[in-house]
Order: C-alpha cells, then sequence, then structure tokens
C-alpha cells in the first residue's frame, strides 16, 4: 500500500505543470494518468487515495482518471513479443521466462482538462 | 468548455531530475551517499553500527535517520561517535529527494566521505523514490522468510547489494539461503548477495570492503 504517496507526488507533478502552463489548480477538472499493468501501482488504491490526498486542497474537485496500459514483453530467446501477464509471464511459443519489458512499466501524467469560461 | 492538456510526462520526473541534482553535488563535493532500506526489524542501525565501527577510522562518516517520529534510531547512532541526523518524513512512508537533500544540507561543509540514509522500514514505497544516493543495498533478515524476493520484486530490482542478516538463526528456520540468492538474481542479475550476522559482526568485513571500494572509486573519477 504506497498509492498515498504516489498520489502526492502525482499533485507535486500537476502543480509543476499547471505553473509551467500558467493554469489554475482549481480550474482542473480532470487529471488523466497512464499506469503500466506492470509497474507495481493498483489503479484502483490510486483512486481511493485520491480523495483525501486532494481534501482541502485546490484541486479537491479535481477527478483522477486511471488508464491501464498492458504488459508487453519480448522473448529473449525467441524473440516472441507477447502480453506477460496474460501468458502467466511465460513466452507462449518457446516457454522461456527471460525477457524484456516494452510496455507496462509507464506511469505518467498523460493529460490534464482545464475548465475554461467560454469568450463571449 | 474544457481545454485538455497533452502532458505526457513521468510522474516521478520531478522527484528524479531533485535525485539527479543532488547526486552531481555529491560528486562535486566528493561524497558517497548510501541509500539503505529494509522492513522494519530487519537489523538497520544494528548493521549501521557495525559498519561504522570497521570503517569511522579512515572515514569520516554521517548518517541520517528516516522515521515517520521518534529519534531513538539517531540516538543509537551517534553512541558510535559519528554524526547522526534525524529526519522526520511527517508521516510518509518513505524519503523522496527532497528530504534526502535537507539532510544533506544540514551536514553541510562538514567534509563526509561517506553518508548512509537509513530509509523508513518498508520494502514497498522506498523503492518508488529515488533518493539521490549513488548506491541502494536492502537487507533482508532470515525471519522474515526466503519468498520477500517473489513479493517485493521492485525493491530487489533497484538495489545493488543484498544483505541477508541473523543468518546466526537460519537453523531455526525454514530459510532456504540459495533460493533467495536465485529469486533475488532472476529480478536483478548483477545483485552482490552479501549474508551478515550484524549481532555477531559476522560477514560485515565483505561488506566494509565493498563500501569501502564504492567510496574510493566515487571521489576517484
Amino acid at each position: 500500500m504506497h498509492e498515498l504517496g504516489i498520489v502526492f507526488e502525482i499533485q507535486k507533478r500537476v502543480t509543476a505543470v499547471a505553473e509551467e502552463n500558467g493554469l489554475a489548480l482549481s480550474d482542473i477538472a480532470q487529471v488523466v494518468v497512464e499506469v503500466g499493468e506492470a509497474s507495481t501501482i493498483v489503479p484502483r488504491y490510486l483512486k481511493e487515495c485520491w480523495p483525501a490526498a486532494t481534501d482541502g486542497t485546490e484541486m479537491e474537485h479535481t477527478e483522477l482518471v486511471v488508464e491501464l496500459l498492458i504488459a508487453k514483453v519480448r522473448c529473449k530467446k525467441c524473440g516472441e513479443v507477447y502480453e506477460y501477464l496474460k501468458n502467466n509471464k511465460k513466452c507462449p511459443v518457446c516457454g522461456a521466462w527471460e525477457c524484456t519489458m516494452v510496455t507496462g512499466q509507464e506511469f505518467n501524467i498523460k493529460e490534464i482538462a482545464v475548465f475554461e469560461e467560454e469568450e463571449e | 468548455m474544457y481545454k485538455v492538456y497533452e502532458i505526457k510526462q513521468r510522474v516521478f520526473e520531478s522527484n528524479e531530475k531533485l535525485a539527479d541534482a543532488l547526486r552531481a553535488d555529491l560528486k562535486r563535493e566528493k561524497t558517497f551517499l548510501l541509500n539503505l532500506m529494509s522492513s522494519p526489524g530487519a537489523g538497520k542501525t544494528t548493521t549501521l553500527k557495525r559498519t561504522i565501527e570497521a570503517l569511522k577510522d579512515e572515514l569520516s562518516i554521517g548518517v541520517m535517520e528516516a522515521d515517520i517520529d521518534s529519534d531513538v534510531d539517531a540516538a543509537a547512532i551517534e553512541q558510535t561517535g559519528v554524526r547522526a541526523i534525524q529526519l522526520h518524513t511527517g508521516g510518509m512512508c518513505h524519503l523522496d529527494a527532497d528530504m534526502t537533500r535537507q539532510g544533506i544540507d544540514e551536514f553541510n561543509a562538514m567534509d563526509l566521505d561517506l553518508v548512509i540514509l537509513e530509509n523508513v522500514g518498508n520494502l514497498v514505497c522506498p523503492a518508488e523514490f529515488d533518493t539521490g544516493a549513488v548506491k541502494n543495498a536492502m537487507i533482508l533478515s532470515v525471519p522474515e522468510g526466503d519468498d520477500k524476493p517473489l513479493k517485493y520484486p521492485l525493491m530487489f530490482s533497484i538495489c545493488d547489494v543484498l544483505l541477508i542478516n541473523k543468518i546466526d538463526v537460519l537453523p531455526y528456520f525454514n530459510f532456504d539461503l540459495s533460493a533467495v540468492v536465485e529469486r533475488a538474481k532472476k529480478i536483478n542479475p548483477n545483485i552482490i548477495v552479501l549474508p551478515i550476522c550484524a549481532r555477531t559482526g559476522e560477514g560485515i568485513e565483505p561488506w566494509a570492503n565493498w563500501l569501502r571500494s564504492q567510496v574510493k572509486a566515487w571521489q576517484q573519477d
């Protein structure tokens, strides 16, 4: 259960990004993060920690959206690229477990949606 | 109306930048920073005291104790005669590069060869946050069980050294030392595994040797 610390890190990162772009934190309606399946971060816990971390801050009305990225690896023996978890961490072609991660360890802020007044 | 800003940045990017900057400063100061991690009760403080005893005549050493609250560890370390600083994480389960920087700044201009950061006792969160340390080490103690590399792969993957502590009680536990080595190396082929007993001092010399050579290499090139 390390998601609370990570949620604080998301907040810090979003704050920095908002500063760079001249945005007010209270205008951010949505933060979309990408979490790799093999990143050791549990999306459900992230979502559950978010309200606790943002309570009483300028981001308390900001919604956190988590998109899961499938973990894919390349087999070191035969070169096959396969879905890591679906295949029980073993190459479906040759049965080897040695592999290099292609996708699935990401932990990114993908985008933020900001509320803007319609111009007259 | 909503406007969507594409960001596509790693969440840990701020922390990683701070960590890299800290490492660069440490390099200039010729100070080697070791991040020591383990679960609560694995023997971090006892291992530290042994390590300090082995090295304090040749290296100037500082210790940063990270704790959610309390200063019992810092008090124990100060008895060895080296400077110890207590960092309070304010309820957080890990240290990040910013908190580490504050600790390093407290030592300012002390001309230290080696600073050891005793991270919060936890095998999960500290693995996610780069502290700015030059090398990472972890302690796994025999009573915790030989399945830990399977349960906490990230921790084992980021460590340069794995100390297996409390080997004096091996006969009383169902702990397969070779299985741990195999499991750890499967995750991290370069990890160095050193069995120790901090209570008796067994195995501390090879560990002290590793640290000695790392400090020397960091100060030279």
